[in-house]
């Protein structure tokens, strides 16, 4: 196969319809960012040591480990979220034994304590 | 006057190379193949059909200006005289000499291996190896689809895990998984040689409906009757198979031959990375001995060390690996140091994420080292073995 020469490529490209709509949607872009003043923003962002500061705050050990239960965290928050906004009737201490036969406020309850543990830990 | 010289722009070798440019050091650069291959690329060639074109780009675009690309095969490494010679006469000279020439399959050490890999490719010889693998993959209505290792020791300890997480993932797609099971052969006492990750992976496995062997390194194969034998007196049949060849060094001449081990790899210094008994020459990744995984995470830090030792920083190499174990959906990574066994890391889809990211980022990473280096290291120090040894 011939190698092709790159400004007859670049020539052919500039002719395509598609690549010309590209190109103004493109420049238009820019230009709303710059009269925005955001094209400064991200120019003095893209500075090694703001890069650095930046993901050294955003990466660590406890957002890793948000993220990655993120799901977890918004479903058990969706729950007591929905909990929250369903009417209650104040429980008599003496029925309180009695609430903790349900098995899911045991669940809960373990729950609990294991939050109180790794809060213990930190 | 300094004259710095990179062999292999594999990833370590051109990390080492941008990186010294943008310091502003004149470097020359010596590759034998026009293109660099994406290594992981291959597994999703091979078990999901993606084009090659996606995961191959011409060196010379991957390369800064103040790298000079030379093309060619490198013969020999006279460490003394510091010499290196070039397959077709050229010899060049240097001062500082890194060493980044990946590791050499071995197609011959297992019989029947070549035949092997002729007829039905593979996910670590190349991307056309790759594609050859998915002609076949995409045939294949019913019998078994066996991923095995012939040695224990090749790059990426997970990518078998990965192939059979993707094979099954097709399959399934395609609704083949009842009449075909996907097969992993492991050279291994458990899923994976460290029992923590073993017992994150295993029942992921599972659940993907892989079936898996443990303790089995391949010892020959007959192609014909599409029989795979182990080393522990075991055989299993296929009707597709992929096994994973054994490494070795490069296939250079290096005088003095000692600084070789027994599989030819370079033997060098774990922290420092300079060869041993050299300060004038380093190697990086695969190609070193360095007692870690050999991936392209640990070349990229290894070529990150040795540039701030050029630059007469004291910075050490600690061994860190992040071997991403891809799942349908989801990832883990094996996240271990010189220091620390790997640490148990479940699978999430958020890591997903991550590796997806990784593998957005590999281009620019390669060329632009240095912009990537404060957010990697970020996400080392974050994730490191030690700070979240209970886990993450
Ligand atoms: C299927 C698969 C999946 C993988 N997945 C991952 C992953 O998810 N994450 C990860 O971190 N790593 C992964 N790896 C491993 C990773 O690709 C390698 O560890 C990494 O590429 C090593 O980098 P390197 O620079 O040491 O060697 P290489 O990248 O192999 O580069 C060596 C270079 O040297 C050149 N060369 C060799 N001999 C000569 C010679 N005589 N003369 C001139 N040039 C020569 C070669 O052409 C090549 O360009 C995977 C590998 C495979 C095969």
């Amino acid at each position: 196969m011939q190698a092709r020469d790159p400004l007859e490529m670049l020539i052919e490209e500039l002719g395509d319809p598609e690549f010309q709509e590209a190109l103004d949607k493109l420049v238009a872009l820019v230009k709303a960012l710059n009269k925005s003043g955001l094209l400064d923003v991200l120019l003095a962002m893209a500075d090694e040591e703001v890069v650095s500061r930046l993901s050294s705050m955003l990466m660590t050990t406890g957002t890793m480990k948000l993220a990655d239960n993120i799901e977890a965290l918004t479903r058990a928050a969706g729950e007591v979220a929905q909990a929250l906004s369903e009417p209650v009737e104040p429980v008599p201490p003496s029925e309180l034994v009695y609430s903790l036969r349900d098995p899911e406020v045991l669940r809960g309850l373990a729950r609990l304590l294991a939050v109180l543990r790794a809060l213990g830990r930190t | 006057m300094e004259k710095i010289l990179v062999l292999g722009a594999g990833t370590g070798g051109l990390v080492a190379a941008n990186l010294l440019a943008s310091h502003g050091y004149k470097v020359t650069l010596i590759e034998r193949s026009d293109t660099h291959l994406f290594q992981p690329g291959m597994l999703w060639i091979a078990f999901q059909g993606h084009s090659p074109s996606r995961y191959t780009r011409p060196v010379k675009d991957l390369v800064r200006p103040g790298v000079e690309l030379v093309k060619g095969s490198v013969a020999g490494i006279d460490l003394g005289d510091r010499l290196v010679y070039l397959a077709d006469g050229r010899i060049f000279t240097y001062t500082t000499l890194i060493i980044a020439l990946g590791a050499q399959l071995d197609y011959e050490a297992v019989p029947g291996h070549r035949e092997l890999v002729e007829r039905y490719g593979d996910f670590y010889s190349g991307a056309q190896a790759a594609a050859r693998m998915w002609s076949h993959l995409r045939e294949l209505v019913r019998g078994r689809l066996v991923i095995a290792a012939a040695d224990p020791l090749y790059k990426c300890p997970p990518a078998p895990h990965k192939a059979a997480f993707l094979a099954a993932h097709t399959l399934r797609r395609m609704g083949r998984l009842d009449s075909v099971e996907v097969h992993l052969a492991l050279p291994f006492l458990h899923e994976y040689p460290s029992e923590v990750v073993a017992r994150i992976v295993a029942p992921k496995l599972e659940e993907a409906g892989v079936n898996v062997s443990t303790l089995f390194t391949v010892e020959s194969i007959d192609v014909d009757k599409g029989r795979i034998y182990s080393l522990e007196g075991e055989e299993i049949d296929f009707s597709l198979a992929a096994v994973i060849p054994v490494h070795r060094g490069p296939s250079v001449k290096v005088e003095p031959g000692e600084v070789l081990d027994e599989d030819g790899f370079v033997k060098v210094d774990r922290y420092k990375l300079n060869v041993e008994g050299y300060d004038d020459a380093y190697a990086i990744g695969d190609a070193s001995n360095a007692p870690t995984s050999k991936t392209g995470v640990t070349a990229h830090l290894g070529a990150e060390v040795v540039v701030d030792r050029i630059m007469g920083l004291d910075s050490r190499f600690n061994g860190r690996t992040n071997c991403p174990i891809v799942a349908n959906g989801e990832a883990s990574f094996v996240i271990s140091s010189y220091d620390y066994p790997p640490v148990p890391v479940k699978f999430s889809r958020f890591k997903r994420m991550l590796e997806d990211l990784f593998i957005a980022s590999y281009w620019s990473s390669l060329k632009y080292p240095e912009r990537w280096a404060p957010i990697f290291r970020a996400y080392f120090n974050a994730t490191d073995p030690r700070v979240i040894s209970g886990g993450w």
